[in-house]
């Protein structure tokens, strides 16, 4: 996991309605009109994929979704992008704005079909334009992450084993105790 | 369309300054009148990035006429963002060019320093897209993230880029209107505090208060507006593909170039927008004055310095001489006015043919202007 503590959200922002990726704190968002407000309902899919958009002409892909397509201005319909791509680049802000902790570790990556995406992550150490990269949101705010997919299978399954070999133990005794009482 | 000149051109010091913004821009507006000996204009042209923002100033056009004494004269404010003083002397040659003005002063200024440092930061960064602001971009952020993905692709070094700052430090300090008038080592450069990395403070232009005006006209004057060209790309830096440069000033040069008949080669003397100096790096290329991936290895050489073959930001540029957002465009091409005349007094360079690239927001709205000795 590489999911840190969200920034503090600043009490004067607090009440304004949270934009895509949940953390706004600088910008007048809730002064924005049309198509340059940041779209709602960019939250994860069910399956944690990342919401996009299709433009039906160009086939061009946005994440997160937008209204319009900006290289034609057809109207682009809902799509959804696997959460995991290639860093094209990244950087660490050591003073961030208001609301946001230091450092503030940003990265753009490049999702399967060519769209790009800005998240955030817990470090860059190690990472470098061209790094493959997994995405995941928490609480609305995507982080990339390092772990490869096969990593993220291995944790997974080394898991479920733990969790299983933990469940034979406790049938075990619980057994070795029925047969301990009926004996005494 | 005929003929467009300079007639006149002048700005105040830039730095700290304590004077109110329409003071500013009425010192280096009456600068401008007096070069061109030039009591009263047709028609003026303002550029400020955010007045309403920094100063809470609205309806600026008029309150810079009435201001300079000009309440009668047809008065508009153009803006791009960073780059709007390029704007504004856009406006001022087509109104000219299309022959309905004979002269028009320009005056562009922007005062910041009053306000505290986040706060100037956040109201900037208003020109980037909402979402990336969302995650806490800024300008600093997003130019870390462009400048490593060019260092990534072009093999260039942080040596490189800090060089790049050292230059102009040495020339703002041969500059009496400049912000910073201390050289700086390498050393200092490299060893500076990170902003965005791999950006540190030494790669980035100060926050500034300042303002810088021109006199164009239809009647020959001693520079010629021999071309100007705008160059766009999205406002979302994610839309974009190419991270080799900023298609925006490429644009801008093209049509620049072509209105003005010449290629890069006749350039001499260049004021790029070196808002973080790897900027300074990427602009030389995009706009055709250093062949591709060889911008660094011009600067390391020294034919970019003052004594060099093509001499880049003899002014310090905006990371010595500051970056007045709204004058900056046009205190560009006051420094080149002044190269091409030979007023550049302490830092006078030989040269006919200069050409100012200003940045507007993150290379969103970007121009490229072409001078030349008439």
């Amino acid at each position: 996991m590489t999911a840190r503590r969200p920034p503090e959200v600043e009490g004067r922002a607090a009440d304004r309605p949270a934009p895509a990726g949940g953390q706004a704190r600088t910008g007048d968002e809730s002064g924005s009109i049309g198509g340059t407000a940041p779209e709602r309902g960019t939250g994860p899919g069910p399956d944690g994929a990342i919401p996009a958009s299709r433009c039906s002409r160009c086939r061009r892909i946005c994440a997160p979704p937008t209204r319009y397509c900006p290289d034609d201005g057809t109207p682009m319909a809902p799509a959804t992008v696997p959460a995991r791509g290639e860093v094209i680049s990244f950087t660490t802000l050591y003073s961030p704005p208001t609301g946001f902790a230091s450092p503030l570790h940003l990265a753009l990556v490049e999702l399967p079909g060519g769209a790009k995406f800005f998240c955030h992550g817990a470090g860059t150490k190690g990472l470098r334009p061209g790094s493959r990269v997994t995405i995941e949101a928490v609480d609305d705010i995507y982080y990339f992450s390092t772990l490869s997919l096969g990593e993220r299978a291995a944790l997974f399954w080394r898991r479920r084993a733990e969790t299983a070999t933990g469940r034979v133990s406790a049938f075990a005794k619980s057994a070795a105790k029925r047969i301990f009482r009926r004996t005494s | 369309m005929g003929d467009v000149y300079i007639a006149g051109a002048a700005m105040t010091r830039v730095g700290r300054r304590e004077d109110s913004l329409p003071d500013l821009m009425a010192e280096a507006g009456r600068g401008a009148l007096a070069a061109a000996g030039l009591e009263r204009p047709d028609a003026l042209v303002v550029s400020a990035m955010n007045p309403e923002e920094f100063v809470g100033e609205g309806n600026f056009a008029s309150h810079v006429a009435t201001h300079l004494g000009l309440a009668r004269v047809p008065s508009l404010r153009a803006e791009t963002a960073t780059s709007s003083g390029a704007a504004a002397l856009f406006a001022a040659y087509a109104e000219i060019a299309a022959g309905l003005h004979r002269t028009v002063l320009v005056v562009g200024g922007e005062k910041m320093t009053h306000l505290p440092t986040p706060r100037v930061s956040e109201l900037i960064s208003r020109s980037i897209d909402p979402y990336e602001r969302s995650y806490g971009a800024t300008m600093p952020a997003l130019a870390g993230v462009v400048t490593r993905a060019w260092m990534s692709r072009t093999g260039a070094t942080l040596r490189d880029i800090s060089l790049v700052a050292v230059k102009n430090h040495a020339n703002g300090a041969r500059n009496p209107l400049a912000h910073f008038q201390e050289t700086v080592s390498i050393e200092t450069v490299l060893e500076s505090r990170l902003v965005a990395d791999p950006l540190r403070l030494y790669h980035c232009c100060p926050i500034s208060d300042g303002a810088a005006a021109v006199v164009v006209r239809a009647e020959r004057a001693p520079v010629r507006l021999a071309g100007i060209g705008q160059g766009s790309d999205y406002l979302a830096l994610r839309y974009r593909d190419d991270f080799t440069g900023f298609r925006a000033t490429r644009e801008a040069a093209r049509a620049a170039f072509r209105m003005a008949g010449f290629g890069p080669e006749r350039v001499e003397v260049a004021e790029l927008h070196d808002a973080f100096a790897p900027f300074e790096l990427i602009s030389m290329e995009d706009t055709g004055l250093a062949p591709p991936g060889k911008a660094a290895r011009m600067v390391a050489h020294g034919e970019t310095a003052l004594g060099g073959r093509l001499p880049v930001n003899p002014s310090g540029g905006l990371k010595a001489r500051g970056h007045p957002l709204g004058a900056t465009g046009l205190a560009q091409v006051v420094e080149l006015c002044w190269q091409l005349t030979g007023q550049a007094t302490g830092r006078q360079v030989p040269a006919r043919v200069g050409l100012a690239q200003s940045i507007g927001g993150l290379a969103t709205s970007n121009w490229v202007t072409l001078l030349e000795a008439a």
